[in-house]
């Protein structure tokens, strides 16, 4: 039942990030601490998850919707786990591996997107698509796809980072076609086949690239996350 | 075959060898172009009005390190990493500057995917991404990518970049 945290290497991009979210009202997702957590550590995870949703219109409406899920508390921990932080589908918790991972605000908002996926967008859960089992590179390329939209301009994907140059570029193009040359959030309402195709073959290529998440793909799983966030509603000015 | 028809025929030859040459230097085309010592490998997107320009060394033909750790590393924060983006602008607009308004006209963007060290040098650049229509030449392309990897450096802040064996930053110029 275990989801790793995906590798994040470097960024980019003439054009920052925009902080879209800024000047949302706060989210208040409903966490359940371990007991062995301080009040200290519990008050930094709590920042480190609200500047994650302060990263953009997209996470605000990821950690939004968390927030407003009826009777989902999300477990919080930090102890010895693979990685530097998992989501646990089945304890519907996160696991942090320290306390500096804890604070990591890359790092929570991948684990969120995770929860995400299991609470709200996939009506049957991610239970079923844990490490090494079918689905689980579906599940990791969902959410390196989000970061990469989110980021808005091609040119700071990292999902094939380590695929050929050219496939590279052409995922890297993608993005900016989905983002309209990093101006708008892509509208997966409309143009779902052609958004699909390019989809299930940027995920095979994300899959053989990625050692971490090689595990097989499941032709049918679609990336419903995604579909629910950028449903044509959503824009980084915020618009909703 | 006697001397006139000899003459003619080494003539033609060395014509050909002349505009292949300047062919590779002027435009690019499908496939391995080696200009000024510089081999660049050349495709053109089937999916997107983009072109992939392969500038890779040789020892990295078959990709760069990844991490060895059995688990992904933590990912370099947002502010951690600087890239001289002034620097690299300069560089293009240097060697483009007769054709800076052409290139404005014709709205090109280019896509440059670094490589850095953790002493934020470069260590590679993997590829560029022009439009299919470019004006830019392989010529002036390899006398960019030389300057670039001598003149552009990276700085890191954190710990996490030490992490990662090589650091990834793309980034996009417009003109």
């Amino acid at each position: 039942m275990l989801l790793l945290v995906l590798v994040g290497q470097g960024g980019g991009s003439e054009d920052p990030p925009y902080g879209g979210g800024g000047s949302q009202p706060k989210t208040k997702i409903t966490f359940s601490f371990c007991a062995e957590l301080n009040s200290t550590q519990k008050t930094n995870i709590k920042n480190a998850v609200q500047d994650a949703a302060d990263l953009n219109c997209a996470t605000y409406v990821v950690n939004m919707a968390l927030a407003n899920k009826p009777s989902l508390a999300i477990g919080i921990c930090v102890d010895e786990t693979l990685g530097n932080g998992t989501y646990n589908a089945a304890t519907k918790s996160i696991v942090f591996s320290t306390d500096f991972a804890s604070t990591h605000v890359e790092v929570i908002r991948h684990e969120l997107f995770h929860a995400y996926q299991d609470n709200i967008a996939y009506s049957g859960g991610i239970g079923d698509y844990s490490l090494g089992e079918p689905g689980f590179s579906n599940i990791e390329f969902e959410q390196a796809l989000f970061h990469d939209i989110m980021m808005l301009h091609g040119s700071s994907a990292t999902a094939l980072n380590h695929a050929d140059p050219a496939v590279k570029l052409d995922y890297q193009a993608w993005i900016n076609t989905l983002t309209s040359n990093g101006t708008e959030y892509p509208d997966f309402s409309a143009n779902w086949s052609t958004f699909e195709t390019k989809y299930f073959e940027f995920l095979e290529e994300f899959k053989n690239t990625s050692p971490y998440y090689n595990a097989p793909v499941i032709g049918t799983l679609e990336p419903e996350a995604l579909k629910r966030v950028f449903n044509g509603g959503l824009q980084p000015d915020c618009e909703n | 075959m006697n001397i006139f028809l000899r003459l003619l025929t080494i003539s033609t030859i060395a014509n050909v060898v002349f505009c292949s040459i300047s062919e590779a230097q002027e435009k690019f085309v499908q496939g391995l172009q080696t200009v000024d010592g510089k081999t660049f490998k050349v495709t053109f997107s089937k999916s997107f009005d983009i072109m992939s320009v392969d500038s890779r060394l040789p020892i990295y033909k078959d990709g760069y390190p990844q991490p060895q750790s059995p688990t992904p590393p933590l990912p370099i924060r947002s502010g951690d990493m600087e890239v001289d983006t002034v620097v690299d602008r300069n560089i293009f607009f240097d060697v483009l500057e007769s054709k800076l308004d052409a290139l404005n006209t014709n709205k090109e963007v280019v896509i440059i995917n670094y490589v850095f060290d953790h002493d934020g040098n470069i260590l590679d650049i993997s590829s560029y991404g022009f439009p299919k229509n470019t004006l830019i030449t392989p010529k002036e392309l390899a006398m960019i990518d030389k300057r670039l990897r001598k003149e552009v450096k990276a700085s890191f802040k954190g710990r996490e970049y030490l992490e990662h064996p090589v650091i990834f930053y793309g980034r996009e110029i417009r003109f």
